[in-house]
């Protein structure tokens, strides 16, 4: 049976140690280190191998939205997911902008949480109503595009659309492979594939603010 | 005493009516004298309606010329006059020194014959006789006709009920000699008084149109009506080839001046700004009496009528516009008025010669003068009336820029107000909603964390009872939350957000929850206070099942149905499989929380209801539609 490591980045002792607990209650799950701050979640990650990183997104030394970046961009790539106290839409979506594959609530029990890196590994992700609701609005096209091709080209696929809509109307996974007559599995990729659309959304917007901003240079 | 442009130009108009009188008076005055022209002021005058010349005989009276019919021979028509002409050498027939007949003044027609042969006349010689009250007449000899001796001249007048004969002296000479002096009065008499009358038609219709554009301004109406009643008149008198019978067109000439003088009177009183309608009334009714008495008098009472009657009130009325400008003058001594005054007096003594003209009491050779002073009256009036036109214009036109600068001022002053009654309203709403979340989290949160205080300081340590009171606390931090997420009354956005908090619990109480959830209309003024009251409500709800029903599978439903009233509502159903109400007793319904969903609702202006479906529980919640507008 396969481990997977897991790295924990949490500056509240407490909290840390819930966490560290409950996720290693999980046969398959072991905590590789269990850190506060960035610096040492770096070190951990350079001693070590890392499958899957949980970060909280306001550490003392830095912001959590780096260290997914990093663990994205490392020669073998970081899974990584935000553990939040609300689950909120503003949280959330920062993270997934930065690459993260979905969330964890601090107060989570075992079963919850353990289950939830089980299937981000397996290559789901969670999603809520409300943050459905909001990639909706996000990738909504403008007004004035009309035509079936364009509103393709505006990010979201058809069925995409459907998966975001029902999500936003509080239908599980199950519910809609059963309402779309497809697999749950099916509706975790279009959810993936919609997580990776606002991440390269948001980098691609990035450059392009960093280009008019005058930071960076493109070579002709 | 202001001096500025239009005094000025009301000087120069008046000079300049003087000087044009003074010439017409000048050119009407002079008959010819050069020897080369004989002048016949004596002639054998024979009485008579006769369509030949009277036999060659010394019959009829000698009469001196000019010849005044109503002074000798009142009521007479027709007559005969025979001038004899003594000429010591017949004059050269070469065509450039051909001669002529020159007869300045002829009541109201003449055939001129010479040495039995007829020379030409001027017009119709019967009813309606041309009129030749303006038109001097000019016939050339054909060479040879005159003789040296005696050279026979008769000359036929014809005229009719409306005018006495009138003959003035006769002048034969070189049409060279002559012409100068009948060209010059025919421009006085006939073309200068035709060009007076168009220059009044064209000024009244010009007046006319702008009274139409302002008929606020009735000073302008009247004006162009006195003009055109006037230029009306005008035609009447220098027509000499009368389109319509003579009666109608004297009884034309007589009302037209009538009616003129009294448009002119109105005009006046309307131009000082001055109203007097029982004066107005009654010369209305002066002038439609008379205008029908003249209709129906037969000639001659139409002639003493309109001479006599009519012309005495156009003399009184006359008087009473020039009275009305002296009063004027007399009371604000202006520049303005005492010139328009003068003109007036002007005016008036032309029309006072003319009514003595027809009345036969001065020798009517130079004919009617108060023609002549239309162009004073006409321009002293338009000239006043144009700047005041002008100065009204002007006066709009800075209105409007004053206006212009008030309403920017003004909507400035609005964006102000807006802006402050905007700021207002954003405070308001910040205050109520700082209320909104206080009034909240003391009915959730905040309750919950004191009594969780409570059961800590009281000395049990149960941490299982502790975790489960915090954890509640912290669930309904998360609601209050999500309810914060603007949804714009979609509901099941809401219930989505409620089942994403929902769900752990379920799965670690092993229920399983059905989500049979049906798309909503809209809900109206559904803001963070109802949805996190909704969430609280269904919170409950699951608690109780969780807690007293036994069940394995929770189902939440929404559609819509028909209320108690008919009218549709939004139906939110959560129930269970388990034991139902009724089985365990009313102990299962637990008390304070279902009080507590009930005082929700009703707080949301919802209907709670919670019933046994035999084998379960159900609890509905009915949340009103708005009304379809």
């Amino acid at each position: 049976m396969i481990r997977y490591s897991v790295l924990l980045i949490e500056d509240d002792a407490h909290t840390r140690a819930r966490l560290a607990r409950v996720v290693g209650a999980h046969p398959q799950l072991h905590v590789s280190a269990a850190v506060g701050s960035c610096a040492a979640a770096r070190e951990a990650m350079a001693r070590a191998t890392t499958d899957v990183m949980l970060v909280d997104l306001g550490l003392p030394d830095g912001s959590g939205i780096d260290l997914i970046e990093e663990g994205r961009r490392a020669a073998k790539p970081v899974e990584a997911m935000v553990i939040t106290v609300f689950g909120d839409e503003r949280h959330v979506l920062s993270a997934i902008e930065a690459g993260a594959s979905g969330y964890l609530l601090k107060d989570g029990d075992s079963g919850y949480i353990g289950e939830s890196i089980m299937q981000m590994l397996a290559g789901g992700s969670p999603i809520s109503a409300p943050i459905a609701r909001h990639l909706l609005q996000r990738f909504r096209p403008p007004a004035s595009v009309t035509d079936e091709s364009d509103i393709a080209a505006c990010g979201l696929t058809q069925r995409e659309q459907e998966v975001l809509e029902l999500v936003a109307k509080g239908f599980s996974y199950a519910d809609i492979a059963g309402l779309l007559s497809m697999s749950v599995h099916t509706v975790t990729t279009h959810v993936k594939s919609i997580y990776r659309k606002l991440a390269v959304r948001s980098r691609g917007a990035a450059v392009y603010e960093a280009v008019q901003l005058g930071l960076i240079k493109l070579q002709k | 005493m202001r001096i500025n442009l239009q005094t000025g130009f009301q000087w120069l108009i008046l000079l300049s009516g003087v000087a044009v009188l003074a010439y017409v008076v000048l050119v009407l005055e002079e008959m010819p004298r050069s020897g080369e022209v004989q002048g016949v002021s004596e002639a054998l005058f024979q009485p008579g309606d006769r369509a030949t010349i009277p036999a060659d005989s010394g019959a009829g009276r000698v009469q001196a010329l000019p010849h005044d019919w109503s002074q000798t021979d009142p009521g007479l028509q027709a007559g005969w006059y025979r001038m004899t002409l003594r000429l010591d050498q017949a004059p050269d027939s070469a065509p450039d020194r051909q001669w002529a007949v020159y007869l300045p003044t002829v009541h109201m027609n003449a055939a001129v014959y010479l040495n039995g042969e007829l020379l030409g006349h001027g017009g119709r010689l019967t009813d309606p006789v041309a009129r030749n009250w303006n038109r001097p007449l000019y016939l050339l000899i054909p060479g040879g006709l005159l003789q040296s001796g005696d050279n026979r001249l008769d000359v036929r007048i014809k005229t009719d009920v409306s005018g006495n004969g009138y003959l003035s002296p006769v002048f034969v000479g070189a049409a060279d000699a002559l012409t100068p002096f009948y060209e010059a009065r025919l421009f006085v008499k006939m073309t200068l008084k035709q060009f007076i009358t168009l220059g009044m038609m064209v000024a009244g219709i010009f007046m006319a149109v702008l009274w139409l554009y302002r008929r606020s301004d009735p000073v302008y109406g009247w004006f162009a009506l006195t003009l055109l009643l006037w230029a009306i008149h005008n035609v009447t008198l220098i027509t000499v080839n009368l389109p319509l019978p003579s009666r109608v067109w004297d009884w034309l000439r007589f009302t037209s001046v009538l009616w003129f003088v009294i448009a002119a009177l109105v005009f006046v009183k309307r131009f000082l700004g001055q109203r007097t309608p029982l004066l107005e009334r009654s010369l209305y009714s002066v002038g439609l009496l008379a205008s029908l008495a003249l209709a129906l008098a037969e000639p001659p009472w139409l002639y003493v009528l309109g001479e006599r009657v009519t012309d005495s009130a156009t003399f009184v009325i006359g008087v009473l516009v020039v009275g009305y400008m002296v009063r004027e003058q007399l009371r604000r001594h202006n520049v303005e008025v005492f010139l328009i005054m003068m003109a007036m007096f002007l005016v008036a003594g032309l029309g006072g010669y003319d009514i003595l003209v027809v009345n036969h009491v001065i020798d009517p050779q130079h004919g009617h003068l108060l023609l002549y002073g239309a162009p004073i009256f006409m321009l002293s009036f338009a000239a006043i009336l144009l700047e005041r036109f002008i100065q009204a214009l002007t006066e709009a036109e800075t209105l409007n820029r004053d206006l212009g600068a008030r309403v920017e001022e003004r909507s400035e002053q609005l964006v102000r107000n807006y802006e402050r009654l905007h700021m207002l309203e954003r405070q308001r709403v910040l205050v109520e909603e700082r209320e909104r979340i206080m009034r909240d989290m003391h009915d959730g949160i905040g309750g919950q964390l004191v009594s969780t205080l409570a059961l800590i300081e009281s000395g049990e340590t149960d941490t299982h009872a502790v975790s489960k009171a915090v954890r509640r606390a912290l669930d309904d931090l998360r609601l209050m939350i999500d309810s914060l997420e603007e949804v714009e009354g979609d509901l099941l956005a809401v219930l989505g957000a409620w089942r994403q908090r929902v769900e752990p619990y379920l799965v670690s109480a092993g229920l399983h929850m059905d989500w049979r959830v049906q798309e909503l209309p809209r809900l109206a003024d559904f803001g963070p206070h109802k949805a996190l009251q909704v969430m609280r409500i269904l919170q409950e709800a699951v608690a109780n099942i969780i807690k007293h029903a036994a069940a394995d599978a929770v189902t939440v439903e929404t559609r819509l149905e028909p209320g108690p009233d008919g009218a549709e509502r939004v139906w939110v159903a959560v129930r269970d499989n388990g034991r139902g109400l009724c089985t365990g007793g009313v102990s299962q319904v637990p008390g304070r929380g279902l009080y507590n969903m009930r005082r929700r609702a009703r707080a949301i202006g919802a209907a709670l209801e919670v019933e046994d479906i035999g084998g379960g529980t159900r609890v509905v919640l009915w949340l009103p539609l708005p009304r379809p507008d």
